[in-house]
């Protein structure tokens, strides 16, 4: 059979779809300190993780309401901003899905370097 | 309107019209939009609603609305955009909590456009606010993600499905009761009418349901998601400033009426006519034939007057196209308001066994009631077409 090429909307729906979950654990993870929206995704952006403004908010939010996240409004340089801060059960979720990263992580690199030997 | 609106508003109002439609309106939204940010910035601070009195020291405190216009028609005006977009996606969010949303979506707007000026030491134009503002997505998008729902159909698509499901869904119900109501009141028995309803409710809902996903799919499987956001420009977004935008239970409950007389205007019901009677006597209402001439005109008016109501659910806030349409309705209503008023009498009782002399003189007042009626309803269609036509000139100007 001919070698097909890749669509690339479906290589850039699966890239996406991979780096959802991810994303989730690094807002997570990143949050350990508090800080507000703009500079927890320029802290994200410069350690290699890009996520979109309109996606990052709504996140935060839904995190917040599953008790994950705690935020408060406060100002700084002269604007009100809203900082986030991980909570008590954000802090568990946390450990949890940074172990299960760990060793899904292990267990897929040996596959794919294992598949590419 | 609320009190900020209304502050900004007396403040357009005060700006010269040499400055241009367009520059006044930027001018009015930047206002605002900082009116807003204050009033905003105190909720937090108190972490409450405000009191009438805590909003009117606000705006007090923000200037009287001469110093308002004073301050702003000094300096260049660059938030108007972003203020359409934040009452923009408003619109689409649940009532609680939406303030806090639009609260933080305007700190990351406005702070990355401060950000983006502080490096390039310049004022950031028109293009890079609508630039940044597409980074958020259209309103609908913006505002679909914070409802965390799963949806049947993709993203882009997923924020105009479950309005259109509503709009269709709530047009079928609202039909289905309005004709079971009417068989109620034309003697047919409450349990049998109800059970009627309730079963055309259920197979007109569910086919209704079918169809609107069924078209949403075939739009998400030819790409038209990607393609629709793609296409979205924000400076098309609407001012709000120009007029309120429509609330949806304003739209909802004109849209019910429209039906419900397009369903009695084609036949489909019969409205309740009987005046008074027993089997040896009655007195039925009837419109005189002078209404046959006019049918077709009426009809085009009714559907004309129920399609703007669907379109400004998708899209409450004022257009040009709304206001073309809304003056073109409103002069055909005056047109066949004044053919009416031309030729009477417009009612006829119809008369089995009754005094035919109190029945002529019930007639009459009734007559006397379409009359005066017409009149009344010349004048505020004449009115209100006006209205839009003074703000269709503002924004062709």
């Amino acid at each position: 059979m001919a070698h097909m090429p890749i669509e690339p909307n479906i290589l850039e729906a699966l890239r996406l779809e991979m780096r959802r979950g991810a994303l989730v654990l690094a807002v997570l993870a990143a949050l350990r300190r508090e800080t507000y929206g703009y500079t927890l995704r320029a802290e994200l952006q410069a350690r290699g993780v890009e996520i979109d403004e309109g996606a990052l908010y709504p996140m935060l939010r839904r995190l917040e309401t599953q008790g994950l996240l705690t935020s408060q409004w406060r100002e700084d340089s002269k604007r009100q901003k809203r900082f986030y801060r991980l909570s008590v059960d954000g802090a568990a979720a946390l450990d949890v899905l940074a172990g299960e990263w760990r060793t899904l992580n292990k267990a897929i690199d040996d596959i794919v370097e294992e598949g590419g030997a | 309107m609320n009190p900020v609106m209304r502050h900004a508003r007396a403040a357009e109002r005060l700006i010269p019209r040499s400055e241009g439609f367009e520059r006044r309106t930027r001018i009015a939204g930047a206002i605002l939009a900082d009116l807003r940010a204050k009033a905003d910035a105190e909720r937090r601070r108190l972490d409450r609603d405000l009191t009438e009195g805590e909003v009117e020291r606000l705006l007090a405190e923000a200037g009287t609305p001469e110093q308002l216009a004073q301050r702003y028609l000094g300096g260049p005006v660059r938030q108007d955009l972003v203020e359409r977009y934040l009452a923009a996606v408003e619109r689409h969010l649940p009532k609680p909590g939406a303030s806090d949303i639009v609260a933080e979506l305007r700190e990351a707007i406005t702070g990355e456009i401060e950000r983006r000026e502080a490096e390039t030491g310049q004022a950031i134009s028109d293009d890079d606010i609508a630039g940044l503002l597409k980074t958020y997505g259209p309103p609908a998008l913006a505002a679909g993600r914070y409802s965390g729902r799963k949806a049947l159909i993709g993203e882009d698509l997923a924020p105009l499905f479950w309005p259109a499901m509503r709009i269709v869904l709530g047009i079928v119900i609202a039909a289905s009761l309005a004709i079971g109501l009417l068989a109620m009141v034309r003697g047919v028995d409450p349990w049998q009418a109800g059970a009627q309803a309730f079963n055309r409710v259920l197979e007109l809902g569910l086919m209704a349901f079918a169809q609107v996903t069924l078209v949403f799919f075939i739009l998400e499987r030819t790409g038209s998601g990607p393609r629709l956001r793609a296409a979205w420009n924000p400076k098309s977004l609407p001012a709000d400033h120009v007029r309120p935008p429509k609330s949806l239970f304003d739209s909802l409950f004109n849209l019910f009426f429209d039906v419900l007389f397009l369903l009695a205007w084609v036949g489909v019901v019969d409205l309740p006519n009987a005046l008074a009677g027993d089997r040896e006597h009655s007195v039925t209402l009837h419109l005189s034939l002078v209404w046959d001439a006019l049918w077709w005109p009426i009809l085009v008016l009714g559907v004309l007057s129920a399609v703007v109501h669907v379109a400004d659910i998708f899209h409450p806030a004022w257009s040009a196209a709304r206001a073309a349409l809304s003056i073109l309705g409103r002069a055909g209503a005056s047109l066949v308001a004044g053919a009416l008023l031309l030729d009477g009498p417009w009612i006829e009782a119809r008369v089995d066994g009754v005094d035919g002399t109190r029945i002529d003189a019930i007639a009459s007042i009734l007559n006397s009631i379409v009359q005066v009626s017409l009149v009344i309803g010349i004048l505020i269609w004449l009115a209100g077409a006006a209205i839009e036509i003074v703000r269709l000139a503002r924004w062709v100007r």
